[in-house]
């Protein structure tokens, strides 16, 4: 049931303008940021050749795969915004909460295609990257691993704003709730990256990734919070339809 | 987890719901067999919807239970859910999905086997007259068209109880004779729930007949009693305000319906004739109620529910000059 509720929301993507003018949208901005990326370090390489300039990867990552992740903060619930909000809104959500589907199914279909969705942005973008390859050699790992911390911050984007999504019937609301949940969020590590608030920041994290380091502890932050935010979701959703309990 | 042996198909015992403060449903109790056609009658606002939400499984009540074909709502959610198909007032469609696409989508949802989908979709494209159309994208529909569909992806698995949730609403007259038929066809095994605001509707696709009015069960009972000569139904009027108790055991009387606290509907056997009338005036005085009018009402479904307007348009017109 996850499957057919996932390709029905990747059918609805496909069919929704908003969701190719966003897409389209994004990719004019990653490529912009490419391109201003890779035309900066040629500069550095042709006016500077004696400074301690970084290799291309590490520049790549600082000048374009971690402003993708702020570009992405406030991508993500403008793309996931309708998600049950607007199925709320419009009397949809009454086809899936009067079938024979668990909440839980309609919460992680709905979250694995938004994924989808945005990691076929994503995969466009490490496309673009990939291109260099063709030309100069590149750290592979180091990109991997700044990819794996992107696409970690966007599910946890796209928890944020499906639990927002199910807390409102008005998809600007939830989108703009989101966003501004997220960057608090962001904004909340010291530059230090000590404390307690750092701790909660994903901002630290991803920059762990982006640098290349790759720490279990980073992972299983974005996975649970990830998880209890869908299960926070899974249950303010299914509380509109959840039957009191009968004892026999 | 099992099924009952009771033949009622449907369940529904001391459903309320509240929003706040605010009472949409009282202690409501409803009982529906296989073969019944139910019609649920109410004003707008007087919360046919909620119920039928309620009802449907789209929206859980403050408290009661719901059983359907011998199910429990609150712990076979998923096997009772097999058994409903419910038509929202709103249809609840994909301006941009063909007729067939969100079809075979409310057949997946409704867990059909993936063999057995495009045969079920076809059997609702062609019992809701939707050849033709079938591979037309919805938003480009008409709002009748939508209401077919609607009730399309409620019948697609062929549902033992049908909810529709005023089916009517936005279609011609020949929409409405097509849509009527439909409802008639109902099978041996299946019922049906169908909410209107028009009485016409309701005498001439049911049964039987809810009335409900401000979350409130005014009336229940088969529509052969209208036409049952050995009843007659009495509108007493009343100078004071009564409880329903206070007229529970009027003699000779079969049913009471309270439209308000001083206007009731009594029905008693008709062959007692005017000494009925004289003992409920009795009894009404032995219990301090004095009885103000008390008129022959041939139509009580009509005069439950020209009361109901009128109570409706006092409440809105007191309202406005107090405002």
């Amino acid at each position: 049931m996850i499957g057919v509720i996932a390709s029905h929301e990747l059918q609805l993507y496909r069919r929704s303008a908003f969701a190719w003018v966003a897409a389209a949208a994004l990719q004019l901005v990653l490529g912009w940021l490419f391109l201003s990326a890779t035309e900066q370090y040629t500069l550095l390489q042709n006016t500077a050749a004696h400074t301690s300039a970084s290799g291309l990867t590490s520049h790549l990552v600082v000048h374009f795969i971690a402003p993708a992740s702020i570009v992405m903060m406030l991508a993500t619930p403008l793309l996931c915004m309708n998600l049950i909000a607007l199925e709320k809104q419009t009397g949809r959500y009454d086809l899936f909460a009067s079938a024979p589907v668990e909440v839980r199914e309609i919460v992680l279909g709905k979250f694995i295609a938004a994924m989808v969705f945005q990691l076929i942005i994503l995969l466009l973008s490490a496309a673009l990257v990939s291109s260099l390859l063709l030309f100069v050699p590149l750290d592979i790992g180091h990109l991997i691993s700044a990819y794996v911390g992107l696409a970690l911050f966007v599910a946890l984007a796209t928890s944020v704003t499906l639990l927002f999504s199910s807390l409102t019937k008005i998809p600007a609301l939830a989108a703009f709730l989101s966003f501004t949940c997220l960057l608090l969020a962001w904004m909340a590590a010291t530059a230090d990256g000590t404390g307690m608030l750092s701790s909660l920041s994903p901002s630290v994290r991803v920059q762990r990734f982006m640098q290349g380091i790759f720490h279990t502890g980073d992972l299983m932050y974005f996975i649970c919070l990830s998880a209890v935010l869908l299960v926070l979701c899974s249950w303010r959703t299914g509380a509109v339809n959840h039957y009191p309990e009968v004892k026999p | 987890m099992s099924a009952d042996t009771t033949p009622g198909l449907l369940r529904a015992a001391d459903i309320h719901v509240s929003y706040g403060k605010f009472d949409a449903i009282n202690n409501f109790d409803l009982s529906l067999h296989a073969g019944d056609t139910l019609g649920l009658l109410g004003l707008n606002g007087a919360g046919k919807s909620t119920l039928l939400r309620v009802l449907a499984g789209a929206m859980a009540p403050s408290r009661g239970r719901i059983s359907v074909n011998g199910f429990e709502l609150c712990n076979d959610a998923r096997e009772a859910r097999q058994c409903i198909g419910y038509a929202p007032d709103k249809p609840p469609v994909y301006p941009e999905f063909t007729v067939t696409e969100y079809l075979t989508l409310a057949a997946k949802l409704r867990r059909i086997a993936k063999a057995n989908t495009s045969q079920a979709v076809a059997a609702a494209i062609d019992r809701c007259n939707l050849g033709g159309v079938e591979n037309r994208v919805i938003g480009n529909l008409s709002h009748g068209y939508q209401q077919r569909i609607n009730l399309a992806q409620a019948l697609v698995h062929e549902p033992k109880l049908l909810i529709l949730d005023e089916p009517a609403n936005g279609l011609d007259p020949a929409q409405l004779l097509e849509m009527r038929a439909l409802v008639k066809q109902v099978q041996t095994d299946q019922a049906t729930i169908f909410s209107s605001h028009l009485l016409a509707e309701v005498q001439q696709v049911c049964n039987r007949v809810v009335v409900v009015n401000e979350g409130d069960k005014l009336l229940d009972m088969p529509l052969s009693e209208l036409r049952d000569e050995s009843r007659s139904t009495y509108e007493l009027i009343l100078q004071g305000k009564a409880q329903s108790q206070d007229l529970q055991d009027l003699p000779g009387v079969l049913r009471i319906c309270s439209v308000d606290s001083q206007h009731w509907l009594v029905t008693t056997k008709a062959e007692n004739g005017t000494a009925t009338v004289d003992q409920i005036g009795e009894a009404l005085l032995q219990r301090g109620l004095q009885l103000l009018e008390i008129n022959p009402v041939r139509n009580h479904l009509e005069k439950l529910f020209s009361q109901l307007k009128i109570n409706a348009g006092n409440t809105a017109m007191a309202a406005g000059e107090a405002s």
